[in-house]
């Protein structure tokens, strides 16, 4: 229980905001996004998604991390080099009921999202309890998903490779009890994001 | 809650490290630290519920048809305390092929599990009636708020956690891959409110996020005694009647050839609906429990009936045994 890591930008030395339960924290002066490491804090570059939806609602970022990754099939029916580059959408904190409230991160990555030029840091940021280590494994589970037909039952012939990894923020519109994601608005209940 | 004391990297200053704080601040430069634990993270929910509405609420739920009609005019309020009770959450994706079905297709799916487990067994405090669901409820619609144990004694009492955190359950025999799991500790926030009626306290608790009565305690409705061992008596002499009126016939004559034996065994009825004096309601769950109090005049003179009665028949000790214990009293 000693092992004590300073929660200061790297870059500004000002104090990092984040919850109790948090492994992310971002500096609200610079706008920069640190993962807690075994023994020292891991920078990661921040990016601002555009809304698809817009509303007059009270805004506030959800975190997601983004992954650029490289993958291939191997096997029967999957001649040559069949390399491919695809971006993947995490969500950096937990969702329950995520059977009846849907995974947002596996329909982003089928959405074309389009970054925004100008961040607006005066929004606040949701907790983000996922580190990047458990989100890493998220890419894979979403392509299974998504080529269940493709994938032998020991996933032998799938293979990927994460190139990049970046965190990106998407503002999610809040009411009383519930939000609402700004690319498929979506519904949630507060509770049910963690 | 263990404690430890470290030092500020910065300034020097004694840095307190708070069992399930992850997140800490030193009072003298301000610098944050994040403090590595083998135990996991705890939050509160935001108790939106105060200590007036609380109480108005279980007053209002005296009124039923099931308490005494006087308990409610008649008892006073004592005291409201604020409860923390921790609770283990477990929670995680599991991955994999669904399991094998001859006429379904291969198909591969993630699912979220969430198990929620009480990390105090709480029987000192008579707290053991929590129903999982309303914690689950709440989780879904209260605001959370960082572990402050310092702010928590300020609004309350907070309880500590004693039991072992809870292990993944088995629920599935084609168990898939766990991806992740995380535990957490919560603090669900009840009060508890407190008064007296003819000497005796009663409590009953409230839910501090949604202001849900989880347990109320009162004193029965003399009436509704009266009428359930009647009504016992009733369906007895129907039930035993049937046997002895041979052929069949009218519920009415049926029930006038059961009398003489049910009147015999009425006053097991009356012990059963009669001397059980507290009436605890919890959700659509009513119990009973026997108590010691004092006793108005019709209960004395309907207890010493039923004691003369079965005295007479030689057939009381059963009931005899627990009247000696209203006595004392």
């Amino acid at each position: 229980m000693n092992q004590l890591i300073s929660l200061k930008c790297q870059n500004c030395q000002a104090n990092l905001n984040g919850e109790n339960n948090s492994k992310v924290f971002f500096c609200h002066t610079c706008g920069r996004c640190f993962n807690v490491g075994e023994d020292k804090l891991h920078e990661f570059p921040v990016l601002y998604i555009k809304p698809q939806i817009v509303k007059t609602l009270e805004q506030v970022y959800f975190p997601f991390w983004q992954f650029e990754s490289l993958y291939t099939f191997y096997g029967e029916g999957e001649a040559g080099d069949n390399r491919n580059s695809r971006v993947f959408y995490i969500p950096a904190f937990f969702i329950k009921n995520i059977n009846n409230f849907g995974d947002i991160g596996f329909y982003y990555m089928k959405n074309n999202t389009v970054l925004e030029p100008e961040s607006r840091r005066n929004l606040g940021v949701f907790p983000a309890d996922r580190d990047i280590n458990r989100a890493a494994q998220y890419p894979y589970m979403y392509m299974c998903k998504e080529n269940t037909k493709r994938i032998k039952n020991d996933f032998s012939n799938l293979t990927m490779k994460h190139q990049k990894a970046a965190m990106a923020l998407v503002p999610f519109y809040k009411t009383e009890n519930y939000y609402y994601d700004s690319i498929l608005f979506w519904k949630y209940p507060s509770g049910a994001l963690i | 809650m263990k404690v430890e004391v470290s030092g500020c990297n910065t300034c020097g200053a004694p840095l307190p490290l708070v069992e399930n704080q992850f997140v800490t601040e030193c009072r003298y430069c301000r610098n944050k630290y994040y403090v590595h634990q083998d135990i996991p993270p705890a939050v509160i929910l935001k108790p939106q519920i105060d200590k007036n509405t609380a109480r108005d609420i279980v007053l209002k739920e005296l009124k039923d048809n099931e308490i005494a009609a006087n308990f409610f005019h008649n008892s006073l309020f004592e005291r409201a305390v604020l409860y923390f009770i921790p609770f283990y959450e477990l929670r995680g994706i599991k991955a994999g092929f669904s399991p094998p079905a001859p006429d379904k297709p291969k198909e591969y799916n993630y699912l979220a599990y969430d198990y929620l487990e009480k990390a105090n067994d709480l029987n000192d405090l008579s707290l053991d009636f929590f129903e999982s669901s309303i914690v689950e409820d709440a989780i879904l619609t209260a605001e959370q708020m960082p572990f402050n144990p310092v702010e928590m004694r300020k609004m309350g009492v907070v309880i500590p956690p004693k039991n072992i955190m809870a292990l993944i359950k088995n629920e599935n025999p084609h168990a898939r891959e766990a991806v992740e799991n995380y535990h957490r500790l919560i603090y669900f926030p009840v009060w508890e409110i407190s008064y007296s009626f003819q000497g005796i306290v009663f409590k009953s608790y409230a839910s501090a996020i949604d202001g849900r009565p989880m347990k109320i305690q009162a004193l029965r409705s003399h009436k509704k005694k009266l009428r359930m061992a009647l009504f016992g008596l009733l369906a007895l002499a129907i039930f035993l009647g049937r046997g002895i009126h041979v052929g069949g016939g009218p519920l009415i004559v049926t029930a006038i050839f059961g009398l003489p034996v049910a009147a015999i065994l009425f006053p097991y009825f009356w012990e059963i609906f009669a001397f059980q004096e507290i009436v605890e309601m919890r959700g659509e769950m009513v119990d009973y429990q026997t108590i010691n109090y004092t006793e108005n005049s019709f209960i004395k003179l309907s207890r010493k009936l039923v004691e003369g009665f079965t005295n007479l028949l030689g057939m009381g000790k059963g009931i005899k045994s627990k009247n000696e214990s209203i006595d004392q009293s």
